[in-house]
């Protein structure tokens, strides 16, 4: 009987304004079969730092980041 | 296949699966579930804890305007904004339940000394865990030690506004509704 914890980025979705949201599932595992999952989420903005960030996301927020993504947003937000 | 109806003892786990889910179900109904039996929809593998109905981990949304198409809960880390005041170290909580399209937040800001809002309508937190369609502003409440203030979501940029100014404490609390 082996329990694991299982961790990994299942969603992710970048928004027309450059947003990209993701969410993180933990899985405890008993012997492959999945006693409990949790979530969590997060929401990016572009241009926002990305330390800490997975690196399937970053490579995610580094194509969806043009700089023209980056000024249109800030445009939006006075930024 | 249509199920009509189905009475079920002892422990056991429920999967409707896609095919059943998408025909008209004819009159019929759940009289008797176990306790600790777990129902899958949409294809779902029923949760191996609890009792309940087990929803998809991605939504399959439904335009139906009587069909609840989505359930989720879970933490999400909100990060601070720009009109947020932060002495010594930062540090942030947040949970949030989606039922449907209605998506209820708590969070938590703090920092180790202390925090603050000292402008009104700046972004003091950022960080929703789903932005939106349709409209973009909703209302809801934060306050910490000593003062309630109103903020307001914008869906857009999945930040939260502070509606007016709060004295520096060590946390700022904060929740709202919102729609996606």
């Amino acid at each position: 009987m082996a329990i694991t914890k299982e961790t990994a980025i299942d969603q992710i979705t970048v928004t027309e304004n450059g947003i990209v949201l993701y969410r993180e599932a933990t899985r405890i595992m008993e012997d492959g079969v999945e006693l409990t999952k949790t979530y969590h989420r997060n929401s990016l903005t572009p241009a926002q730092d990305l330390t800490g960030v997975p690196d399937k996301v970053v490579a995610i927020c580094k194509t969806a980041w043009t700089s023209e993504v980056i000024a249109k947003y800030n445009e939006t937000t006075g930024a | 296949m249509t199920l009509r109806s189905a009475i079920i003892t002892g422990t056991a786990n429920i999967n409707i699966n896609g095919t059943v889910g998408a025909t008209t179900p004819s009159t019929g109904a759940f009289t008797t579930v176990a306790a600790n039996t777990t129902v899958g929809v949409g294809g779902a593998t029923p949760s191996a804890s609890g009792a309940g109905i087990s929803f998809p981990a991605t939504q399959s949304a439904s335009t139906d305007a009587n069909t609840l198409d989505d359930y989720e809960e879970g933490t999400w880390t909100p990060s601070q904004g720009a009109g947020l005041t932060v002495v010594g170290t930062f540090s942030s909580a947040g949970t949030y339940t989606k039922i449907g399209r209605s998506v209820t937040i708590y969070g938590r800001v703090s920092g180790s000394t202390t925090v603050a809002v000292t402008a009104s309508n700046t972004v003091f937190c950022a960080g929703l865990p789903f932005s939106g369609g349709g409209d973009n502003v909703y209302p809801g409440v934060a306050q910490n030690n000593s003062t309630t203030a109103g903020m307001f979501t914008q869906l857009t940029t999945t930040t939260i506004y502070a509606v007016g100014t709060m004295p520096a404490t060590t946390n700022i609390y904060f929740s709202t509704t919102y729609f996606v």
